[in-house]
This record gives structure tokens, C-alpha cells and sequence, in this order.
């Protein structure tokens, strides 16, 4: 049995608090896709606050949709559906997508200072990072939800509401884009 | 290191695994003999790791917390929006008829008003015409990236 609801002061406050008996599930289930709304929220706004407010949105749906008999939100490609959504009226009200997308204090994590292969690898990612940064952003976007995201091509085909042939082809075009600007950083042997 | 282009276009989906066995099987066996897209299928892996290694942003606590704010919230705000119109129109009503039904106001003074009204009104209709179509004309597209 699933117990989720709006509870005590914090939902007078407007905050949404829960509490669940037995399906933890589904308590695991929300933070992850908030977790991940966020993510994919930052790399389509690079505003850390824009994108809460678009995940937020995403979740009020999500929540609404769950008390539905009969419609089945539980799939991360409906949710992020939605947030892109979110994400794009919000682009459409302030015409500019902010730079602070993925690496906001500079070269990617996992840094080994102490390895030549460390450093090697964090200026690979950074070169990549920069090249993804100035691709379309059709383009930009399937390589970060099939790429970062891990999202199949019936899932991606879903949240930009194209066809799974149409998710093949953008793909090929966007990674071949991506090799031709990263040749001389593409060292198979690494 | 024939029908290379047409392979170049499957690799992709290849290393998703989204090719059927038999297009996967017609890949391999290309691959096999072919060091051009031996070389394009590395390259490719190493972009596609490369990207699933960046950094992950984390929300701080305001933003985890604004995320948390749900439906009550929305709402509340809906809710105040409605009935503060509401009240307005209602009320600018009542001020309207009672000026208008008020015999003591010298006909005059009333035309003078109801023009300075209608020309300020007029004024935010046509402002507010022109933010319309240029809300239209923003496209998407022209998002500066």
C-alpha cells in the first residue's frame, strides 16, 4: 500500500511532505527523478534556479497524474517530457539559454592531479564539454539524453516527441559533428 | 571496406544497441575488415564515455527545497490571482455605476471623466496589444546559445 500525501505544517507551507508505510519504492522513485529533472533541466537552462522551478512544475504534474486511474507517469521519459517542456517556455520568456551548463567552476570532477592520465583524461572532458556547449541544440540535446542520460531511443523518441528513426539519425549526425571537432583529442589508445 | 558509408550510419546505433541482430551481425563483420570504422567505432566510444563522465550539477538546499514545493503552492498563488481580479472588477464596477447614477455630479464633469477614463484605457490596450505580438514573434529558434 502507498501512502503519499501532503502532511502537517509543511503542507500549510505550501512544502510537500510524505510519508509512506511500506512502498519506499516510490519515495526512491520521485527523489531519483528529481535528482535527474535537475540535471537535465540544468543542461537545457544552465540556471540552477530556472531549473529547479521547471522540475518543480515537472513533479506537480507527475503528482497529479499519479492520483489518475488508468495513466502510468512512472516512466522517466513522461517526466522528462515535461520538464523539457518547462524548460523551453522558460527559454521562450528570457530568449537566451545561460552558460552555466555541467561545469560551472571549470573542468569536470574525478580530477587525479596526481596522474598524467588524470590529467590528460579531465582535458579531454573539458575539450568535449566545450565542444558540446557550442553544438545546436537539437543536436546537443539527443547527445546528452542518450549519452548522460542513459535514455533508450523509445524513451528519447518520447520526450522530444519525434520519431525512433528520426532519434537514429539526429544521433548519427550530432556524433559524427562531435568526432570531426574533437579530432587530435581522439586517441583510441588512451 | 565496402558499403562503408552505409555502415558509418549504423555505428551509432550500434554501440547503443539499438540495431537488430541482424544489422548488428552486418556491422561486425564490416567492422571486422574495415580499419576506417574499426577506427570511427572507437572514436565514437570514447566521445560516448566521454559524455557520461561530465560533471553532474547538484541542486543546493534552496533549490532541493523549491523543488519540493508542490501543488499547494500553485494553487494558493492561482487561487489569488482569480480572486484578486475579481474583486477588482467588481469593485471598479460599483464605482462606475455609482458615478454614473450620481445626480448631485454635474453631467460635464461626467462626459470629461468617462473620456480621460476611455483614452487611459485605450492607452493599456494598445500597450498591451504590442507586448502581445511581441511575445509571437519570439521564436524559439532564436535562442541565443
Amino acid at each position: 500500500m502507498v501512502r503519499l500525501y501532503p502532511t502537517g505544517v509543511g503542507a500549510a507551507a505550501g512544502v510537500l511532505t510524505y510519508e509512506v508505510d511500506t512502498d519506499r519504492e516510490l519515495v526512491a522513485l520521485m527523489d531519483d527523478y528529481r535528482r535527474r529533472g535537475f540535471v537535465f533541466a540544468m543542461h537545457m537552462l544552465g540556471n540552477a534556479d530556472d531549473a529547479a522551478d521547471a522540475v518543480q512544475d515537472g513533479l506537480c504534474a507527475w503528482w497529479s497524474q499519479r492520483g489518475r486511474v488508468g495513466q502510468s507517469p512512472d516512466s522517466i521519459a513522461w517526466f522528462f517530457r515535461v520538464v523539457r517542456n518547462r524548460c523551453v517556455d522558460q527559454l521562450r520568456k528570457r530568449s537566451h539559454r545561460r552558460h552555466e551548463v555541467l561545469s560551472p567552476e571549470g573542468p569536470p570532477d574525478r580530477r587525479d592531479p596526481a596522474s598524467a592520465a588524470g590529467d590528460e583524461r579531465d582535458e579531454f572532458l573539458a575539450r568535449l564539454q566545450n565542444e558540446l556547449d557550442r553544438m545546436d541544440e537539437p543536436l546537443r540535446e539527443i547527445l546528452l539524453l542518450r549519452d548522460f542520460h542513459d535514455l533508450t531511443y523509445a524513451d528519447i523518441a518520447e520526450v522530444l516527441s519525434i520519431r525512433v528513426g528520426t532519434v537514429m539519425s539526429r544521433l548519427h549526425r550530432a556524433r559524427s559533428k562531435l568526432r570531426e571537432r574533437m579530432k587530435g583529442n581522439l586517441c583510441a589508445d588512451e | 571496406m565496402n558499403d562503408c558509408s552505409h555502415i558509418e550510419e549504423s555505428l551509432s546505433a550500434y554501440l547503443d544497441g539499438e540495431l537488430t541482430q541482424q544489422d548488428r551481425q552486418r556491422v561486425e563483420l564490416h567492422a571486422d575488415q574495415c580499419d576506417r570504422c574499426t577506427q570511427a567505432l572507437a572514436e565514437l566510444t570514447r566521445i560516448r564515455e566521454g559524455i557520461s563522465q561530465l560533471r553532474q550539477p547538484e541542486p543546493n538546499e534552496i533549490q532541493w527545497s523549491r523543488m519540493m514545493r508542490l501543488t499547494a503552492t500553485k494553487t494558493s498563488r492561482g487561487v489569488g490571482w482569480i480572486a484578486g481580479i475579481a474583486g477588482g472588477v467588481v469593485l471598479a464596477g460599483y464605482a462606475v455605476y455609482e458615478f454614473a447614477t450620481d445626480e448631485t455630479t454635474d453631467a460635464f464633469f461626467k462626459v470629461a471623466t468617462a473620456a480621460l477614463a476611455g483614452g487611459v484605457l485605450l492607452l493599456l490596450f494598445s500597450v498591451l496589444m504590442e507586448r502581445l505580438h511581441a511575445r509571437k514573434s519570439d521564436r524559439y529558434k532564436d535562442v541565443e546559445l
